[in-house]
């Protein structure tokens, strides 16, 4: 019957199945740049497609859990709070996306010399995501392993920015006939927009490390 | 037809402003922070007080009636509406009052007016209470706050679970704190009336009517009162609500039971003294337990002040408007 409904692990599955979206689409991201990067357009369409489904099951699952942390009145003392984090979280999904979408539109000659430095980026971003979602899930269960993922998460951010660095500085560095300075700020701009899915994951563990504390008793 | 009976309206009125204040002590944060909805609270609180009032107010009331010997239901009507007078006056000043300080006053004050001496020696048990309530109040929380914290940090209870245990435990102590109160605090609403019984009642049935004045307290009164409480002054997480009531509940249980002296008793243990004791007190009491135990940080010692002030202040004030009441009635 539903007054008997246990909403609280409801909300528990919600949550989980939406973490594992996000993770999703983290994993996908990686294999969509890396099917791009190695000419494999059948692949990159295969995964654009799967992105752009991933990130609309997301949404739907943001608004379910939400709809039933509000509805049922749980966890009222922390709502608004996990109610900023799940919706920050949502970027993840949606920068994921977006990345894969400009590929398909934009077109970009990512020269051969430069293609492992770009899937260097993107596996870095996708490692920040990961142990970001493991700290979403330490704040939920083992609240003790928190700061770990935080540090964890910020370390693999700095290492992104540095690899951004080098890669932009490669890149202008280029000295090829043909190609010239609006292809070069083109790239830059792909590194940048890969680069930005770690950024957004480093502000997030911030929410987090100032929200662990409202885990105390 | 004797009608003298109806004179126990002072009590009852004392029971509906009882049942209106304290609900929120025991309920107060769980309704504020929407752990609980308001008519839950209350249909449980109702109920559970009226158990406690009706089943273990044997107890504290003894202690009350060995301290003056009320003969007539008139002196305890006056008595009675002294005590609940001097907790509306003082209450809307803004001043520290307890029910049960202001009631022992007014039996003071009776025995003054009729020149009954005044057992000194229940008196300093029944002072004594006042002062260690509070205190025992912070001892129950702070230790139960240190045993909480290291279960949870070293449990891997998912915090969406904890939740709903939390919600459920603030059901479960708010039950057992709505039957502590009825069971230490009925003294103060009809204990005066014990010896005078109206209209034939036995002892039981006027606690139960007693609680029935409460109950409909908590049911018309408490709801404003809770919610402020919920958003008051030290922000409690829920899991800390749940210490606190459960640390009060614990402080009043141990005031009122006969059972807990039985066996102590039996032990050849120290007897407890069974007294009504203020639960407002004992509810600062337990928050301050947990502010000691998180390291003496953001504690309200103006608080304690108050507390201090009204043991002196509420009795003395309540002797006072015995005492000219008595002396009005006698007059007439």
């Amino acid at each position: 019957m539903k007054v008997f409904k246990d909403r609280n692990k409801e909300l528990e599955q919600e949550i989980n199945l939406y973490l594992e979206t996000l993770k999703g689409s983290a994993l996908v991201f990686q294999q969509g740049l890396s099917a791009f990067l190695e000419d494999e357009y059948e692949g990159f369409e295969n995964k654009l497609g799967e992105i752009i489904n991933l990130e609309k099951e997301a949404d739907g699952l943001l608004r379910a859990l939400v709809q039933t942390l509000y509805k049922y009145n749980l966890m009222p003392d922390l709502s608004a709070d996990i109610l900023e984090l799940m919706t920050a979280l949502d970027e993840i999904s949606d920068i994921s996306k977006s990345v894969l979408l400009d590929l398909n539109v934009e077109k970009f000659q990512v020269l051969e010399m430069l293609k492992p430095d770009f899937m260097r980026v993107a596996d870095t971003s996708s490692q920040t995501v990961h142990h970001l979602l493991g700290g979403i899930r330490a704040f939920f269960e083992n609240p003790t392993e928190i700061d770990g993922y935080i540090h964890t998460v910020r370390a693999f951010e700095s290492e992104v920015d540095q690899m951004e660095y080098v890669l932009k500085q490669r890149i202008f560095a280029l000295d090829i006939l043909d190609f010239g300075l609006c292809d070069k700020m083109h790239l830059r701009d792909l590194a940048h927009k890969i680069a930005s899915l770690s950024d957004e994951c480093e502000r997030i563990a911030d929410l987090l490390a100032v929200l662990k504390f409202k885990r105390t008793i | 037809m004797d009608l003298s009976g109806i004179l126990v309206i002072s009590g009852l009125f004392m029971g509906w402003s009882l049942g209106g204040n304290d609900a929120a002590n025991i309920f107060g944060t769980a309704v504020g922070t929407k752990m609980i909805r308001f008519r839950t609270a209350a249909v449980l609180c109702s109920i559970f007080v009226i158990l406690g009032a009706t089943f273990s107010g044997a107890g504290a009331s003894k202690t009350l009636e060995s301290l003056g010997n009320i003969h007539s239901i008139q002196m305890a009507f006056i008595i009675s509406g002294a005590a609940a007078g001097t907790v509306t006056f003082m209450s809307k000043r803004g001043l520290p009052v307890s029910t049960s300080q202001s009631i022992v006053g007014g039996i003071i004050g009776f025995n003054i007016f009729v020149g009954n001496e005044t057992n000194i020696d229940i008196l300093i048990k029944i002072a004594g209470t006042w002062i260690v309530t509070p205190l025992l109040a912070a001892l129950f929380s702070a230790t139960l706050y240190w045993g909480f914290r290291v279960k949870l940090d070293r449990s891997r209870l998912n915090l969406i679970q904890r939740d709903k245990r939390t919600r459920m435990g603030l059901v479960l102590v708010g039950a057992f704190g709505a039957y502590t109160l009825g069971a230490n605090n009925i003294a103060n609403v009809v204990g005066v009336f014990v010896k005078t019984a109206p209209f034939g009642l036995n002892q039981q049935a006027l606690f139960f009517i007693g609680g029935v004045a409460i109950a409909i307290g908590v049911m018309t009164y408490s709801k404003r009162v809770m919610l402020t409480v919920g958003k008051s002054v030290f922000k409690l997480s829920p899991v800390g609500a749940f210490i606190v009531v459960l640390s009060s509940a614990l402080v009043l249980f141990v005031f009122s039971s006969e059972g807990l002296n039985g066996i102590l008793s039996t032990l050849n243990l120290p007897q407890i003294p069974l007294v009504p004791v203020s639960q407002s007190q004992a509810v600062v009491g337990a928050i301050m337990g947990i502010g000691f135990a998180k390291g003496g940080r953001n504690l309200n010692y103006q608080v304690l002040y108050k507390i201090v002030l009204g043991w002196v202040l509420t009795p003395t004030v309540s002797i006072g408007v015995t005492w000219i009441l008595l002396w009005i009635s006698s007059q007439m």
